[in-house]
């Protein structure tokens, strides 16, 4: 009895030190390949990396963003073929203006800028916690601030009134109680940000070589401006363009096709780019060239047959006749057919702009211009010409551009007609680089937007730039109504609280 | 002379009749008697009466008298279902009447429950046995198939037929929307998981325990809502050796009824023809000319080669071979049994097989009168071949979605006998890889192995004393390999294209401590027992994967030969730890209260919820041993209970509760830099998923146990499920893991077990039937609703209060628009011309828009009920036994319609297309449109809903024993057919399918079909050798 009541206390015994010791191995653990948020935003290395990351989400939100500002305009429009009926409600009802409340690519844009937003947010919210140096602490908080106040921008011009959030929201539930702030409101908090960035962030020759690429002052200060112009305030922009223009240290470059060579990123004429890289395959490469190349193209266009092409942003006979003779642009930016590799000419148009060489299938190494000093003069010119129509100052800006595009100086340009001149030198200077949309919403009214737009449509339901395989156009396709300039609240959003309204006429 | 003659007659005849005195005393006498039962001196009719020494026999009659020509020494077997068996020397007797015994061992047996056992009459919770006789000659790839139409309430669906695949399995409907609904699996006493996979080979289980209900499977607490499934593997028992042996070998096929039918190439021409014509007419208003028709689609009448797709990547000679071998010794101090298996099963799809091979060894030891010690180990290792992406459902890269799609004009090879690669991809028609060339040329190979060792010391210091240690270890190594060689085309792509491979390896180690201290006492005639335990279990597993970039070209298909090569790898893991305590009473066998409190923390579970409570009551009253119960003839035992419990589902990931970052990679200075992301939102308070259920239930034996009934009634109630609920975009996620909603399944089961002899002939068959009802009470936060998908594409459920998990929703399809003034008079989109679909209007606003307003329900995937049928006979040496099961009253949504009657020209269709409408005056069949639009046409609708009602015929054996013709050797044939037949009215192959949604796969979906690999029917014949 006696050995088998020690046997009892043993094993008891045993088991009550594994109770007290084992519990704790088994019951916190944490994900061993991921960091935890708590133990993240506290040191400058980490911000950098929030910084990078926030940068590196740009990325996505580009490869899709020509979708929102070039294929809803006159400028492009989508290669219709019989084989890939499935994106007749996602973006070809962009291009013909039937777009719903329930839409793929409007939700996903939506989606996107607000998981960029709630990362800036949170490291402009958590570096004030930190302990870093006061210059780089403003040249972060000058990145991201520029970043957010670019995401606003784009969200009331898509959206109208739109959700301002400043701060990551911490408690999910209120979040169901948000409402809508007016444009006007939103435009004011961009414009803040933006004249809070234009002073933190340093010159782009400031940066080092490793930090080339990151938001420099003159980013901040050109869509300062332009923001001024949408809100028409002409008279404040003229000082931040006039200083991009004059005391930043930029010029344009000789060669047109330069601006868009990869082997010559980041030159000086390019303001801010979205930076991307060919050649290997890190997951940060672009695919421009395969979208915009005409489907079924065979690799005539891209250099690699075995990749598919989209074909779902071709360039209207509408741009390609705005060119003027000897425009040395043209060509650069687009090219109106190909010979497809059974020898056949294919009557299907393309940009050109983004076709370079690359090494590996299907990655290629172009950089997407944002904002370059191009169009830093070309908005100074508009400033100038709001303040004081026909200005000669302006005259001359516009000129300079001309003048490397081949072409001679404006003549017999009344002031009446010189808006009407900068919208078009901006419509062919900036050619698929997703101004179209901004552009044609800011110089014209409402009414005349949609008498314009309307026009475009007519023409395009008469003569299509290309041949549409058969099918056949639906019934309000290249309608646009007034209300439709402004993209529906996605219905996925409006479904979880009556806060959320929807845009009139949706 | 006289006196010697007179002699030698005398002799003669004395021994004449000394000789017949002889014969007759050693070889019969006639015996007879009466045969009375015991438990109310009434005779026993049919009673086997057998002589032992001879091979006579005969049966008692009506009033249980019985007459048999035996030997004085001779032994008489009486033998009866219900009644215990009985032997008696004869002894020179000549009449004998015999008083047999009542056989309640039925009810004596002991039933495995979890973390102990009980015997069956003591059961007070809803616990279901599964009987392994009737599939014991099935060559069973997975082990789930076992429990299939077995238990009521317990639904097992054979979502696709690749060998070797597991078996869905719900035990008493949906209760989760967010994490899993799979069962919990306990292996002798370990629990592994919610997937059985390969982990037991199906014929080294000895029984198969379900607990159903809430008082059962509240022990295993965070894992037990969705039910638990208790196997026991085969020990060995005292006595001799003893070896057996049983091979089968056999063939597949998949009957005509069950194959999709799509046009022939001549079929598929006429269509072409017929709809650019159609089209023709309609936007020009005259008859189109030869010469406006495409050359290739200018004469149907042709006679032309056909492909039939689908018939070509059948494997015609499929065969499957099962191997197994059980050697058992037992003596009073040590039990040993060995077992080793090997499966082969060609898949029924070229390309794709499975091969399994499994050794386990269990033994029992008894070290001294205190001390047991019992020890398995197991070994699976199985090897499987899946070219082709057949089951992830996706459309434009499965083989069989390939092989319903592609040009029915092309041939599988060319001329010079070389595959011909690309199939279609001219004339307006999509192009595909050739589906035979996928499945003979693509790898993608997984092999996995699988150890499984768990022992227990069992020390009993005391009567009535028992401590147990239990020690449970697994580990599970898969490796995979896949290779996609270059000359393969891809979607609209013909080859050559950049040949792809990868090679992963994901390896999982598991081990769990169990003590347990049990005591057993009386007072009186009360008894009880009380035990506590003390759980521990830890799994983690390691995951790393490379993939080859840029193969120069297909010589060799590993990543080895790749120049250039990408790495990935994951990590992760889970513990728990947790306290039970249970009390059992019993008085007299007619009072039974069972008490359990378990309390558990998990690592999964948020830092303010680390710990649960779950507790269980259970009580059963035997009301025939109340005095006021008159014994009778009918029923011989009534026993009605009822439980309560809380259980809970921790399915809920490992670490979600916790806030992460994750990899957001830029480039700055033309370097790559590093960048972290947000990933999720945290939740501190994130917990388990909560189940309350009650349950009555009433188990009756009738007959003398001949018959037994239990009928039940349940109601479970699922609270704080797991929910990926959808926030507001703005807050930078579109949903966030929360502890929301409720969902309710209550219902009925009935099941009922039939034994009897006829004199030589034996029958016993169980029957099983359950009526189960889902409905959602909550969601959350004002939502009422949740979309499984963003996507107007493929089939949609809906969650929505008030209504059963997992509805279809889409439009309705209410006609066909077959004049102008019907598109006039009906509300109508868009788009809409003759001949194209008209919806309801369901928000009457008199129009049809893009959105979800016009959207209603349009199918429900739950069945109104379920059932299974069991029945095992034999007569001599014959035996057959068959399985039937069906599920009534549910739809099932069709993806493939969404493509094979697109009316676009680019697929192949589905002969349904003959049937469309085409004009007033040819409406076809008046149900499908022979005329579609971009927006509208290919969103979910009524037209892809289809009842899935079945009754299958699932399983026959029959097999015939030899005599033993030694007392070594005992020999039995069979022959059996798996999926002999079904009775159903669904087009699709498998009634049972439930696959994801392939244009949004991560979506939670119920009753949608993707037509993945189909289910074969397997004929084999087998023998089995005991010696």
């Amino acid at each position: 009895m006696k050995t088998i009541n020690k046997y009892k206390l043993i094993i008891l015994g045993l088991v009550s030190l594994c109770i007290l010791s084992c519990t704790d191995d088994f019951l916190e653990l944490s994900d061993p390949t991921s960091i935890n948020t708590t133990d993240f935003y506290k040191n400058e290395a980490q911000i950098k990396e929030a910084v990078n990351g926030a940068y590196g989400q740009l990325q996505n939100i580009f490869d899709n963003q020509y979708i929102f500002n070039e294929l809803i305009t006159d400028n492009t429009t989508v290669q219709i073929t019989t084989q890939d009926r499935g994106q007749a409600n996602r973006i070809e009802s962009i291009d013909f203006w039937t777009y719903a409340p329930f839409h793929f690519n409007i939700n996903v844009m939506f989606e996107d800028t607000y998981n960029n937003l709630l990362n800036i947010n949170t490291i402009l919210k958590r570096i004030e916690g930190t302990d870093i140096d006061e210059n780089k602490k403003n040249q972060y908080k000058g990145e991201m601030l520029f970043l957010r106040a670019f995401h606003y921008y784009h969200l009331t011009q898509y959206f109208g009134d739109i959700f301002l959030i400043l701060e990551p929201i911490e408690d999910i539930d209120s979040s169901f109680e948000i409402t809508r702030t007016s444009s006007n409101e939103v435009y004011n908090q961009v414009i803040s940000d933006l004249q809070d960035a234009s002073n933190f962030l340093p010159r782009k020759s400031e940066y080092s070589s490793e930090d080339i690429g990151r938001v420099p002052k003159a980013a901040a200060l050109t869509l300062l401006g332009k923001v001024y112009l949408t809100v028409g305030s002409s008279a404040d922009a003229i000082p931040p363009l006039r200083t991009v223009v004059d005391d930043l240290g930029y010029s344009l470059l000789n060669n047109y096709s330069d601006i868009f060579d990869p082997s010559n990123k980041n030159h000086s004429e390019s303001i801010f780019e979205i930076q991307y890289q060919g050649g290997n395959n890190l997951g940060v490469g672009s695919e421009f060239a395969y979208i915009f190349a005409p489907f079924d193209s065979g690799g005539v266009v891209t250099g690699f047959p075995a990749v598919r092409t989209f074909g779902w942003n071709q360039p209207t006979n509408s741009i390609i006749n705005a060119y003027e003779d000897g425009d040395l642009r043209k060509d650069v930016s687009l090219q109106e057919n190909y010979i497809d590799p059974e020898g056949q000419l294919q009557e299907v148009p393309y940009i050109n702009k983004y076709m370079n060489e690359h090494s590996l299938p299907g990655v290629t190494d172009d950089n997407w211009p944002v904002i370059r000093y191009a169009e830093a003069i070309l908005l100074l010119a508009e400033a100038l010409n709001e303040q004081s129509p026909g200005s000669n100052e302006a005259i001359q800006l516009v000129n300079q551009v001309r003048a490397r595009a081949g072409l001679d100086p404006l003549s017999g340009v009344s002031q009446a007609n010189l808006k009407e001149a900068i919208l078009k030198e901006r419509r062919v200077e900036l050619a698929f680089e997703n101004h179209r949309w901004f552009d044609l919403k800011r110089f014209l009214s409402t009414q005349e937007l949609v008498s314009f737009l309307n026009a475009h449509g007519q023409e395009e339901l008469a003569d299509p730039t290309i041949d549409r395989s058969g099918v056949p156009y639906n019934p309000d396709d290249y309608i646009i109504e007034p209300h439709e300039l402004i993209f529906p609240i996605p219905e996925s959003q409006l479904l979880l609280t009556d806060n959320i309204t929807q845009n009139p006429g949706y | 002379m006289k006196n010697r003659s007179n002699f030698t007659i005398v002799s003669c005849k004395l021994l004449l009749v000394f000789f017949i005195f002889c014969y007759n005393s050693s070889n019969s006498q006639n015996v007879k008697g009466k045969v009375t039962s015991a438990s109310d001196g009434l005779p026993v009719p049919n009673v086997n009466v057998i002589s032992k020494n001879s091979d006579k026999g005969t049966i008692t009659d009506f009033d249980g008298k019985y007459s048999i020509n035996v030997d004085a020494e001779d032994i008489l077997i009486f033998e009866y279902i219900g009644f215990k068996k009985l032997e008696i020397p004869v002894n020179g007797r000549l009449i004998i009447d015999v008083v047999l015994e009542p056989d309640v061992s039925k009810l004596d047996e002991i039933v495995v429950l979890g973390y102990g056992s009980k015997r069956k009459a003591d059961i007070t919770s809803a616990v279901s046995e599964v009987d392994l006789k009737s599939l014991k000659n099935v060559p069973v790839s997975n082990a789930s198939r076992l429990i299939q139409g077995q238990a009521a309430g317990v639904q097992v669906n054979q979502v696709n037929g690749t060998p070797g695949e597991e078996f869905q399995v719900r035990v008493r409907g949906i209760g989760s929307l967010g994490a899993t609904n799979d069962p919990l699996y306990v292996v002798d006493g370990f629990p592994i998981g919610n997937s059985l996979g390969q982990s037991v080979n199906p014929n080294d289980i000895e029984n198969i325990t379900i607990l159903k209900d809430a008082a059962s499977t509240a022990i295993y607490g965070a894992r037990g809502s969705n039910g638990v499934v208790l196997i026991t593997t085969k020990g060995a028992e005292e006595g001799e050796s003893k070896m057996s042996l049983s091979v089968s070998s056999g063939f597949q096929n998949i009957p005509d009824s069950r194959r999709y039918s799509v046009l022939n190439a001549q079929q598929f021409v006429q269509f072409q023809n017929e709809r650019i014509s159609e089209n023709f007419r309609r936007e020009n208003g005259f008859e189109p000319s030869p010469s406006d028709i495409p050359l290739a689609w200018r004469f149907p009448e042709q006679d032309i080669p056909s492909t039939n797709w689908f018939d070509e990547i059948i494997n015609n000679t499929a065969t499957v071979q099962d191997i197994n071998f059980n050697l058992s010794n037992g003596t009073n101090k040590v039990k040993t049994s060995l077992s080793l298996g090997y499966l082969n099963q060609d898949g029924i799809i070229i390309g794709n097989d499975f091969e399994r091979f499994s050794a386990r060894l269990n033994t029992s030891t008894k070290v001294n009168d205190y001390i047991d010690v019992n020890w398995n180990l197991s070994g699976t290792l199985t090897e499987q071949n899946n070219p082709g992406n057949i089951n992830n459902g996706n459309f434009t890269t499965s083989v069989i979605a390939t092989s319903y799609l592609a040009d029915p004009r092309d041939p599988v090879y060319n001329d010079d006998g070389s595959f011909n690669s690309y199939i279609g991809g001219r004339d307006g028609v999509f192009g595909y890889p050739n589906p035979v060339q996928r499945l003979v040329e693509e790898t993608n190979k997984t092999q996995t192995s699988f150890f499984l060792t768990n022992g227990s010391v069992v020390i009993k210091p005391i009567k009535g004393l028992k401590f147990e240690s239990i020690f449970n270890f697994s580990m599970r190594d898969a490796k995979n390999r896949q290779f996609n060689p270059s000359s393969i085309a891809t979607w609209n792509v013909p080859p050559p294209r950049i040949a792809t491979g990868s090679q992963s390896s994901l390896r999982t180690y598991n081990f769990g401590w169990d003590n347990i201290i049990t005591y057993e006492g009386f007072i009186g005639d009360h008894k009880y027992d009380i035990s506590a335990g003390y759980i521990l279990q830890k799994e983690q597993f390691d995951f790393l994967e490379g993939t080859g970039e840029q193969f120069p070209n297909d010589d060799i298909a590993y990543i080895s030969a790749a120049p250039q090569t990408l790495a990935d790898s994951n990590s992760e893991d889970w513990g728990l730890a947790a306290f039970f305590g249970r009390f059992n009473y019993n008085y007299l066998n007619k009072y039974l209260f069972t008490a359990t409190y378990r309390r558990e923390g998990s690592s999964r579970f948020g830092v303010n919820n680390k710990w649960g409570d779950f507790p269980a009551l259970s009580a059963g009253w035997r009301i025939s041993k109340e005095d006021f119960f008159q014994k009778n003839d009918y029923v011989n035992d009534i026993k009605l209970r009822t439980s309560w419990g809380i259980t809970g589902n921790n399915n809920i990931g490992n670490y979600s509760h916790l806030a992460r970052l994750s990899a957001s990679n830029y480039i700055f200075g033309g370097q790559l830099v590093g960048g972290q992301v947000l990933q999720n939102f945290g939740n501190p308070d994130l917990t388990w998923e909560t189940s309350r259920q009650i349950d009555v239930g009433l188990d009756l034996g009738l007959f003398n146990n001949r018959v037994t009934l239990v009928a039940e009634y349940y109601n479970r109630i699922t609270e704080d499920m797991l929910l990926p609920v959808q926030i507001p975009a703005i807050t930078g996620f579109t949903t966030a893991l929360s502890n929301i909603g409720k969902v309710e399944n209550k219902g009925f089961e009935f099941a009922a077990t039939y034994r009897e002899n006829f004199g030589d002939f034996n029958i016993s068959t169980n029957f099983n039937i359950a009526f189960n009802r889902n409905e959602i009470l909550e969601i959350n936060r004002g939502v009422d609703q949740i979309f499984t998908s963003n996507d107007y594409y493929g089939g949609n459920n809906i969650f929505r209060v008030g209504e059963p998990v997992g509805l279809l929703y889409g439009f309705v399809v209410e006609g066909i628009f077959e004049t102008e003034e019907e598109i006039a008079q009906f509300p109508s989109h868009p788009g809409n011309t003759i001949g194209t679909y008209r919806y309801r209007d369901v928000n009457g606003d008199g129009e049809i828009t893009y959105d979800r307003q016009d959207w209603d329900v349009i199918g429900n995937p739950n069945p109104d009920f379920t059932w299974g049928l069991n029945v095992n006979m034999d007569y001599k040496g014959f035996d057959m036994s068959f399985g039937f099961m069906g599920a009534q009253g549910y739809d099932l949504y069709r993806n493939v319609d969404h493509f094979t009657m697109n009316v676009d020209g680019v697929f192949n269709t589905s002969t349904d297309m003959l049937e469309r409408w085409q004009s007033p005056e040819n409406p076809g069949g008046g149900y499908w449109a022979g005329t579609g639009n971009f927006q509208f046409t290919r969103e979910a609708s009524s037209r892809f809903v289809y009842d899935a009602s079945h009754v299958w015929f699932r399983n026959i054996t029959i097999g015939y024993t030899f005599p033993k013709f030694s007392d070594l050797v005992g020999l039995r044939l069979y022959s059996t057919i798996e999926n002999v037949a079904i009775i159903t009215d669904y087009p699709g192959n498998n009634p049972q399918a439930n696959s994801g949604n392939p244009f949004n796969p991560q979506t939670v979906t119920v009753g949608i079909d993707n037509d993945v690999f189909p289910i074969p029917r397997i004929y084999s014949f087998g023998l089995n050798l005991n010696f």
